[in-house]
């Protein structure tokens, strides 16, 4: 009787889940058909294949700024010839950042600014990330030492996850 | 052993519940998403895990599916499809989240807001998208189809 009873429940699961995955299945069609639909006719609807390559999200993206691809970066660290600015919280800084690079959010950019002065003055190219795309910390960081008087600053979009991605060097703490 | 299981979740209000609060919230993400592609695409494409040309037919349709599942859990019409949608969903979710963090990316969760200035991932989002994910598979397991259209269509149908 009891293996009866389980034999049936095992039976109403296994037909609860197949009408489930009907439902799902139909459901999906569904939101893609409306979401065709809606795209469609929209304004500034989404075009379906779009580029998404770091140098062509970079261009689009910095309007009046300054990028530099992860090749030229890390090209510029191996040399010395780079003074990277973290434009995320010290937090995040804290948990990791490219090595060498100073913390610097936008918001507290006058405690660092004589040194970065300095160190611009001196020939390092500054390079300011945040995490990404889109991050609008880097350069707001960026015009913020533009206007202070800091010669050039590159922005390294998406820099903190695709610097991690290469496996470049980083460095955790204050 | 069901038996067991059902003393543990006897009320059919509990179901309710938690099929509205799903539901609810799928509806606002998918509102959210919707109502800014290009913001959701940026999400998308700072998780690293979708090739280019996936990012754009991705942004279009999961806000749709996602509208699509909330109104199913809200209304109670064709709930556990609904469930088992959002149940799958919310495992894709949590599993991007849990790669994100593990590779230690500082990026926006980019669940209830496209802003790109929003509060970075963190482990707590894992643990939300798992609690959600068990209250859809009790849902599809132990619905009652109270307060739901699915009921009211059957008892007109008899």
């Amino acid at each position: 009787m009891e293996l009866r009873v389980k034999v049936l429940d095992f039976k109403t699961s296994i037909l609860r889940l197949s009408q489930a995955i009907r439902q799902g299945v139909f459901l999906v069609c569904l939101g893609a058909l409306l979401a065709a639909g809606f795209n469609g006719i929209r304004p500034g609807g989404l075009p379906w294949i779009g580029q998404w390559s770091p140098s062509s999200v970079t261009a689009s993206y910095l309007q009046d700024l300054q990028g530099i691809s992860l090749a030229e970066a890390w090209s510029l660290y191996q040399e010395s010839k780079a003074l990277f600015l973290d434009a995320r919280d010290p937090v995040s800084f804290g948990e990791g950042h490219i090595t060498g690079a100073m913390n610097c959010p936008p918001g507290e950019t006058e405690t660092s600014l004589e040194e970065v002065l300095t160190l611009a003055r001196s020939g390092l190219e500054v390079i300011a990330y945040c995490d990404g795309v889109g991050c609008s910390l880097s350069p707001e960081l960026a015009r913020t030492l533009q206007r202070f008087g800091v010669p050039s600053v590159k922005i390294l979009e998406d820099g903190w996850s695709r610097w991690l991605e290469a496996g470049y060097p980083i460095g955790e703490g204050g | 052993m069901r038996t067991r299981i059902m003393a543990w979740c006897p009320s059919p209000f509990i179901s309710c519940l938690f099929r509205w609060l799903l539901g609810a919230l799928f509806l606002y993400a998918g509102v959210v998403k919707a109502a800014d592609p290009h913001g959701f695409a940026l999400a998308l494409y700072n998780y690293h895990l979708l090739p280019g040309w996936m990012i754009n037919p991705v942004a279009i349709i999961l806000p749709s599916v996602e509208l699509v599942v909330g109104a199913s859990l809200l209304a109670g019409i064709w709930t556990r499809g609904g469930a088992l949608l959002a149940s799958v969903l919310l495992v894709i979710f949590a599993l991007a989240l849990g790669i994100s963090l593990i590779r230690g990316f500082d990026i926006a969760c980019g669940c209830f807001s496209t802003s790109s200035g929003a509060e970075s991932i963190t482990w707590l989002y894992v643990v939300r998208d798992i609690i959600l994910f068990v209250m859809g598979v009790h849902i599809i397991l132990f619905d009652h189809r109270t307060a739901s259209l699915d009921l009211l269509l059957r008892t007109k149908s008899r």
